[in-house]
């Protein structure tokens, strides 16, 4: 759906998109993870042609974009972070003037169905200026959704709402996607991306350092693993022996508990247990800690850089 | 091109009704038609005092003044059209979609001449009443004067959107309008003026100076929009049919050119909030 | 910044002390060689001249122009704003043959020749007339002779009047020593002066060029181009011929109005009377005409102005009301009778010849009192009866309203804007 190749934008002094290459596939959820500040909205505003690249290529629906403008434009559905709307416009004619400008047919009902859907459709005829935050973004996904993209752009769509409005969103995404729309997501907010991306792409400094399904950019992240222990008769001794095996890296006591790190490579469950008996504890629970997507995401962003540009992760 | 016509015929449609539903049309009309009846006003004056007036065309200088006016409203209206919209985030949200530069632009000048021809829609239904009350008769070459006046109004919207381009912010669209239309006001008064002068008259220093002065206002001259307004009002008043095409074509031309230059400068400057 | 300002103020301060010193110059008398023209402007003959300063000279076509090539003084006067000629200072004739070139072709050679101006009416009397050869020589001796036969009346009348005068003396003398008398001395009629006058004969070059664009030199004895001769010469005619119109308003009778086109509405206050004194007009380049007569004169050449020629004699007016004749007019003389006592104010009267022959008239024109309503056209109608071409004028009685329903009209687009947006507002 889309495809960037070595993409680059630069400023005067700052480099806001270095060689960025991502590819973004038909019917996922591709979530285009970043702190504020990391290229996201710069990637989306040339994938748009919004911005015109310094070097590289954009790809969407396998097309450059000014091959097709028009075309290609009408395929997509664009949620931005903010919407800047007519304020001066009810919310039906908003929409109406989208459905002129994207050609879209029966537009009346298309208009009337999708504000059902988003629980707009008894304030249609109130003026934009008088929405709400939350509505307002109910508005642009509406405007968004009025072509039937096959592709849906959102850059940041849950930023600045509530949590129901937030719930709302996702919902609305996931149904989308459920329905074949191939959504490309930008966030901050790791909690959503999370939840409802197949896969992920994570930005920092105008780098893509790491792009993969959720699961694999966990495994591939955690060098070691937290294990918890609750163990009784475990005296200092013990604790000591505990440490000085091969695979465990630490250990440390938290709320009467030991959170043992130990090596990635395999699961050492299996040994901790077997030692545990063998210095007469008496294990209550063994338990992996998993990481979390925001754990990676700091992990990557804040402490890995260097590993992840270096290409051990990034694929 | 058949779709850009349909992008151009949308967002035209909305800025039309965004003009349509305020203010600011009527008032340009209004301020189009008061000044007006000021000179209907001295029109009655002197016929009553002299007890006759002859005159060829007597709606040609309020009609004058009327385009001046429109013109004008055209001019400050175009000129934040693209800076209202960014300023705003709208124009970004425009090109998520199916729009491109050119299709903005062209929407927002066809949208600016549609006002320009409400006002005078409005400025003609009040010259019948104010021609009809005082016998004062229309001329056909109030007619010749409307025509000529879209292609006026067309080099001042064109003029007013590429100085919409260069600035981000309204507030910065207003000022840049003032200076720069001051500029060239004073500058054709200016001209006017040298026009006035002998070289005979002046020290050697001072004909080579005025020599340059000239000079640059021979080139201000096809930039300015105003010296489009004055030749045409002109060409009307003398009734010189060669004189109204040249400033027809001539119009046509400056709207050409500085329409694409208002989408090169739009490219240049890009179509985000900042 | 301030070093900025300093540099501005005194490069200002330098211009305007460098103008003002322009200003302030005399201006130098220099020797050139110049065209000195009689040109017909249509009415008259026009003298205007061609210094170095002026590269285009501006004639009319089809009549025959006066050309002499002069060397004399020539400086500027700002007060005026033009170039002068010191004759007394130095007139010296210069050149022995003017060409006439269209492109690079020479389409005329013309030699000095004699020429007087004839001026039938007198020297004020308009109507110059301009003879050459023979012709001027003849019109020269008839001249001569009127003023030689004028003189000899003028001595034969002081002879008769010195006769007339001991006549009279003798006559009072019998009547006081009581003689008979006799019959009153009469008293001689002096004579009529010559109410023509003609020029001395001149020599100059004398020729007319049809309409275009030349070029003109002069050339000495010696078949040389004299330097600053070489000039461009435009030749132009009118464009259209007309009648154009005096207007007088029986109510500002010093106060004449000017019609001169056909787009030009007549505009009349309720009802009220208008004489109208038909022009023969014709139209030309504004340009052209305003140089013809002076070469210094500013003019647009995309602008065309009418100028009145001689009245039209043996025509009437017509009025129109729609397509039917409202009536017909003929010329009448008039004259302004003063109304006496507190209530200042005039008529103007016909000027009937049988009730007062020795009635003297203030002016002659076509009188037609405007009805309050209806729009009326006027033509001219010539001795054959057909309407002469761009005679028309449109006759309209103006409204006078109230001025303020003007002004509360103009509110209108105001109030239907309030009206849009309120509803719009409101709505919401």
């Amino acid at each position: 759906m889309i495809r960037t190749e070595n993409l680059c934008k630069k400023y005067e002094k700052v480099e806001a998109v270095k060689d960025l290459s991502i590819s973004v596939e038909p019917g996922e959820i591709y979530g285009f993870l970043g702190p504020n500040g990391a290229g996201k909205t710069t990637t989306i505003m040339m994938i748009l042609g919004i911005l015109k690249p310094t070097s590289g290529k954009i790809l969407v629906f396998n097309k450059d974009l000014y091959s097709d403008y028009f075309g290609i434009k009408r395929r997509v559905g664009v949620v931005s972070e903010v919407q800047y709307l007519y304020e001066d416009m009810t919310a039906y004619e908003y929409l109406s003037f989208f459905c002129d400008i994207y050609n879209v047919k029966n537009k009346k009902e298309k208009i009337e169905e999708l504000l059902h859907k988003v629980d707009l459709y008894d304030r249609k005829d109130d003026l934009l200026g008088h929405y709400s935050r939350g509505m307002q973004q109910k508005i642009g996904f509406v405007r968004a959704l009025l072509n039937d993209p096959e592709l849906l752009i959102l850059d940041e769509p849950v930023s600045g709402l509530d949590p129901t409005g937030i719930r709302e969103v996702r919902d609305l995404i996931l149904e989308e996607n459920q329905r074949g729309r191939t959504v490309f997501m930008s966030s901050h907010i790791l909690s959503e991306v999370e939840r409802i991306s197949h896969r992920v792409g994570i930005m920092n400094k105008g780098r893509l350092v790491a792009e993969d399904t959720m699961e694999n950019l966990r495994k591939k992240l955690s060098s070691e693993v937290e294990i918890e222990l609750e163990v009784d008769n475990f005296d200092v001794e013990a604790e000591k022996r505990l440490e000085s095996l091969s695979f465990v890296n630490s250990v440390t006591k938290e709320d009467g508990k030991y959170l043992v790190r130990v090596k990635a490579d395999k699961d050492y469950r299996g040994d901790l247990v077997n030692f545990v008996s063998a210095i007469g504890g008496n294990l209550k629970e063994i338990r992996k800690r998993e990481m979390s997507l925001e754990d990676a995401f700091i992990t990557i962003t804040e402490k890995n850089i260097s590993l992840f540009s270096s290409g051990e992760v990034s694929e | 091109m058949s779709y850009r016509w349909t992008v151009i015929k949308s967002i035209m449609k909305r800025e039309a009704r965004s003009s349509f539903f305020s203010l600011g049309l009527y008032i340009a009309a209004t301020i189009a038609c008061l000044v007006s009846a000021f000179i209907f006003n001295t029109y009655i004056n002197t016929v009553e005092g002299n007890n006759i007036m002859v005159m060829a065309s007597p709606l040609n200088t309020p009609l004058f003044y009327a385009v001046i006016v429109a013109a004008l409203y055209a001019a400050i209206s175009s000129s934040t059209a693209l800076s209202r919209e960014k300023d705003r985030g709208t124009l970004e949200v425009l090109f998520y979609g199916p729009v491109d530069h050119l299709s903005v632009i062209l929407a927002k000048f066809f949208e600016d001449i549609i006002s320009f021809l409400i006002i005078m829609l409005l400025v003609t239904i009040y010259f019948a009443y104010a021609a009809i009350t005082t016998n004062l008769g229309f001329s056909i070459t109030y007619l010749y004067a409307i025509i000529l006046s879209i292609f006026i109004a067309s080099c001042m919207s064109s003029f007013g959107l590429w100085l919409s381009s260069l600035t981000a912010r309204i507030r910065t669209s207003i000022l840049l309008l003032i200076v720069v239309m001051g500029g060239l006001l004073g500058l054709q008064f200016l001209q006017n003026y040298i026009l006035t002068l002998k070289p005979e008259n002046l020290s050697l220093s001072m004909v080579y100076i005025m020599g340059i002065v000239s000079n640059i206002l021979r080139v201000i001259k096809w930039v300015s929009p105003f010296s489009y307004l004055t030749d045409g009002i002109n060409a009307v008043a003398l009734g010189s049919v060669s004189m109204y095409i040249e400033n027809m074509i001539g119009a046509i031309i400056y709207t050409v050119v500085l329409l694409t230059a208002t989408v090169y400068t739009l490219k240049w400057k890009g179509v985000r909030k900042l | 910044m301030r070093k900025t300002c300093c540099i501005s103020a005194l490069i200002l301060i330098f211009v305007i002390l460098s103008s003002a010193i322009g200003f302030s110059a005399e201006t130098p008398k220099s020797k050139e060689v110049v065209y000195s023209l009689n040109v017909w402007d249509g009415k008259d003959y026009a003298a205007p001249f061609y210094p170095s300063a002026y590269d285009t000279i501006y004639v009319m076509a089809d009549y025959e122009n006066v050309y002499s090539v002069k060397e004399t003084l020539v400086y500027y006067w700002p007060l005026t704003r033009e170039y002068m000629a010191d004759w007394d200072g130095l007139n010296k004739d210069v050149g022995e043959t003017i060409e006439v070139l269209k492109g690079n072709e020479i389409i005329g050679t013309y030699k000095k020749v004699d020429y007087v101006f004839y001026y039938p009416k007198g020297y004020w009397g308009g109507g110059t007339q301009l003879f050459t050869g023979d012709k001027a020589k003849e019109k020269k001796k008839e001249y001569d002779q009127a003023v030689n036969k004028y003189w000899k009346e003028v001595e034969a009348y002081y002879q008769a009047y010195e006769k007339y005068n001991k006549e009279v003396e003798e006559f009072y003398q019998n009547i006081q020593e009581g003689k008979p008398a006799g019959k009153i001395p009469q008293e001689p009629a002096p004579p009529t002066a010559p109410t023509f006058y003609v020029t001395d004969i001149s020599k100059a070059y004398v020729f007319s060029l049809p309409p275009g664009q030349y070029t003109i030199r002069t050339k000495d004895k010696n078949e040389e181009i004299i330097p600053g001769t070489v000039k461009n010469l435009i030749a132009f005619s009118h464009r259209r011929e007309g009648i154009g119109y005096n207007i007088i308003p029986e109510s500002k009778w010093t106060y004449p109005e000017v019609a001169d086109d056909s787009s030009e509405i007549v505009y009349q206050y309720r009802e009220g009377t208008l004489y109208f004194q038909p022009y023969k007009e014709w139209e030309f380049n504004e340009l052209y005409y305003n140089k013809l007569s002076k070469p210094q004169s500013p003019g647009r050449s995309d602008r065309w102005i009418w100028v009145h020629m001689d009245p039209v004699s043996n025509v009437k007016l017509r009025i129109y009301s729609g397509d039917s004749i409202f009536s017909e007019i003929r010329n009448r003389p008039y004259y302004v009778e003063q109304v006496p006592g507190s209530a200042l104010g005039y008529n103007i009267k016909l000027l009937d010849r049988k009730e007062n022959p020795y009635g003297m008239a203030d002016f002659s024109a076509f009188k037609f009192s405007v009805p309050p309503t209806g729009d009326y056209k006027l033509v001219t109608i010539d001795s054959k009866g057909d309407i002469i071409e761009n005679s028309d004028r449109y006759i309209r009685p103006i409204t006078v309203t109230d001025a303020r329903n003007i002004f509360i009209a103009s509110l209108g687009p105001l109030i239907i804007g309030l009206v849009i947006y309120i509803i719009r507002r409101v709505g919401r």
